[in-house]
């Protein structure tokens, strides 16, 4: 019986090696998706323009810290402002996206109890770079501290939390949406097309009349595009790892077992579409719309976060959004599948469902 | 079991349209059964609910005594079918798509490679094994059908219109491969619209409109339509003379004038020709011509559905 679906493994895969259409896609794509999105944001943010609000009285350390600030290529210092008042003022008029505001009494904190806060005000309504703020204020914060403990125990903390990294490339915060895009947008569109061409060319009519099984069919067209899926995968790490340096804190087995799940369920998912799809541009059709809707709703055009209150109930069934949400983490936080066992039960989820339909939606008779 | 097919009261409807009406056929082991019929006369749904591809409305489909809706996988390893369509991968070469075919019904690796030589060689195609399929001619496409649907050694082959689109040379080629495969005790079962090739079956069922409306031998088909054979006589003599003439002939069932001629039902023709001529020669009636008339299947076939589709 694993005959059969071994001889659909070896036929799909040698189909695809012949195929230029399918080629395209299978390789060509994410590596395309990758570099343009690499060079489009891998140089890093630069000049974003800030203000900076020393309320504390003239002193070493303070002057230290303006000093760390201006020296940073991050930042372009636009403004000085002197009070928090002001502070927000520049914000809302746009003349700034950030404030950093060394607060009275900072000297004084430090020197006395070892610790000082430094507040940074940012711009909520670009959250991409406001979270380059902050992560640029943890970064010069944490040079500070290098400086200063030379000489004493001194702790210096940033009154907004920076929720992601500390390096500022924009490809960071990128990356897991855009490598979850093309692990969606690649096997639904493989499978789903490779079924509807076997119709729309009459050779599912031999297949039909041949011993074959169903689910040798399925299982044999799933193997064919999980292998093609996973080289993907490592095709897309690679770029992003070799020519781009992403971020990458978690462990990469488990990023690998993330994916391999929200790859499941895209199979299933290009399954379903094949079974009601009778051509190949049909099939399409119905996998850019799901594309468009998992792009508007995975956080790779805005935070999730940010969307109205209904949208967001919206992405709790877009399949990306969940992955993103193992998938971000992992990778720049270095959480665990474990910390994440929710979503990853929402992936699992996914995976079953979609594969539990396709096998009952997929109808070997042509009637 | 003497009938490797046997149809008890199909019926297959799409929607409201009866594509196939309450059919009963047993086809005979080792013969080769055409099924002719204008487009649209449910040949092709008949032999594809025999090939397990629709399910019937209502009824049985015994292939091998396997009922066809139970036991599709038994079934399946009986029929080698051969579509209308290529139905195979024109991304793959002949070989791969053999071999692919080879795998799915377990033909193990030796014995795939003998069948796939054999056939590539009965069906000419030898010399094209690594072409990608896409690349072959249309008859070399047909032909690659049917090796691949020979390559399991099916008892029964189902042909759906295997000559249609195909030049008249090749056709006749078409059925040399049929015949010998028939020889060698495949039983065939052919749907076509071409009358000569429907010559070539030992048993033909007549379609239309859903209805199997006939079935038996080109001659018994032949003979039906007139109750038997024709022989037509051109004599300079009134009909009634003729009548009188020939009234104590036993194996006359009709005479029908037809303009200057008349044409004389007998039951076999090549008994009576000689009986009837000499009959009238021996009362000095002078006969110009006799001859048998041949019924071409094309006559039958009109005449067969006419009556069809007048009822």
């Amino acid at each position: 019986m694993h005959d059969r679906i071994f001889a659909m493994v070896e036929k799909e895969l040698r189909q695809l090696l012949r195929d230029r259409r399918s080629l395209v896609i299978a390789i060509l794509l994410p590596v395309i998706v990758m570099f343009l999105y690499g060079y489009a944001y891998g140089g890093g943010t630069q000049h974003i323009p800030i203000a900076i609000g020393n309320l504390d009285s003239a002193n070493e350390l303070s002057v230290k810290l303006e000093e760390l600030i201006l020296q940073n290529n991050l930042f372009e210092v636009k403004k000085y402002v002197y009070s928090v008042d002001e502070a927000m003022r520049v914000i809302e008029n746009g003349e700034v996206c950030g404030v950093i505001i060394i607060p009275d009494g900072f000297y004084e904190a430090l020197t006395n109890n070892g610790v000082g806060y430094v507040a940074v005000i940012t711009d909520g309504s670009i959250p991409t770079l406001s979270e380059a703020i902050q992560s640029g204020v943890r970064n010069i914060l944490q040079n500070y501290e290098k400086m200063l403990l030379k000489s004493s125990y001194l702790k210096v903390e940033q009154l907004r939390m920076v929720r992601y990294g500390a390096t500022l490339k924009n490809i960071d915060f990128f990356a897991p949406a855009v490598i979850g895009l093309v692990l969606q947008t690649i096997p639904v569109s493989l499978i789903a097309v490779s079924i509807v061409r076997e119709k729309e060319r009459g050779t599912f009519e031999q297949l039909v009349v041949s011993p074959i099984k169903t689910y040798e069919v399925i299982f044999g067209k799933f193997l064919a595009y999980a292998t093609v899926s996973i080289l993907d995968f490592f095709l897309i790490f690679s770029i992003g790892k070799l020519f781009f340096g992403i971020m990458i804190r978690g462990s990469f087995l488990e990023i690998f077992l993330a994916s391999l799940l929200f790859l499941i369920g895209n199979l299933g998912l290009g399954l379903m579409i094949s079974s009601i799809s009778n051509s190949q541009l049909q099939a399409q059709q119905a996998n850019s719309f799901i594309f468009i809707i998992s792009a508007v709703f995975s956080g790779l055009l805005m935070p999730v976060q940010a969307l109205p209150k209904a949208a967001t109930i919206i992405a709790y069934f877009i399949p990306l959004y969940h992955f993103n949400e193992v998938l971000r983490p992992i990778m720049l936080k270095g959480l665990g599948l474990g910390d994440l066992a929710g979503e990853v039960m929402v992936l699992m989820f996914y995976a079953l469902i979609t594969m539990g339909i396709s096998i009952i939606m997929f109808k070997k008779r042509l009637d | 079991m003497s009938y490797i097919i046997e149809a008890v009261d199909v019926t297959k409807k799409f929607g409201d349209f009866v594509a196939v009406n309450n059919l009963n056929l047993e086809v005979v082991r080792g013969e080769i059964l055409g099924l002719l019929g204008p487009n649209g006369a449910g040949k092709t749904t008949t032999v594809r609910m025999i090939a397990c591809l629709l399910k019937p409305t209502s009824g049985k489909i015994f292939v091998d005594g396997y009922d066809t809706v139970k036991e599709p996988e038994k079934v399946k390893q009986e029929i080698g079918y051969m579509p209308q369509r290529f139905s195979l991968y024109e991304d793959l070469t002949v070989m791969e798509n053999l071999g692919f075919y080879g795998k799915i019904y377990g033909l193990s690796s030796m014995e795939h490679e003998r069948r796939a030589r054999e056939l590539l060689e009965f069906v000419n195609l030898s010399r094209f094994r690594n072409r990608l399929a896409g690349k072959l001619s249309g008859g070399m496409k047909q032909r690659l059908l049917l090796a691949c649907a020979l390559l399991h050694e099916p008892e029964l082959l189902i042909l759906d219109e295997p000559t249609a689109g195909v030049d008249p040379p090749l056709r006749r080629r078409f059925w040399e491969y049929f015949r010998e495969l028939n020889k060698k005790g495949i039983t065939l079962l052919i749907t076509t619209h071409y009358m000569d090739e429907a010559e070539n079956c030992a048993r033909i069922g007549i379609m239309n409109n859903g209805n199997l409306i006939k079935l038996g031998s080109p001659m018994e088909l032949r003979r039906s339509i007139y109750g038997g054979d024709v022989i037509e006589l051109h004599v300079k003599t009134s009909i009634d003379k003729v009548k009188a003439l020939l009234s104590g002939n036993h194996e006359i069932l009709r005479i029908i004038p037809s303009g200057d001629n008349f044409l004389i039902v007998v039951k076999n023709s090549e008994k009576s020709l000689p009986a009837v001529v000499e009959s009238l020669r021996r009362e000095d009636v002078n006969v110009l011509s006799a001859r048998v008339v041949n019924l071409s299947l094309e006559d039958v076939f009109i005449k067969l559905t006419e009556v069809d589709s007048n009822a």
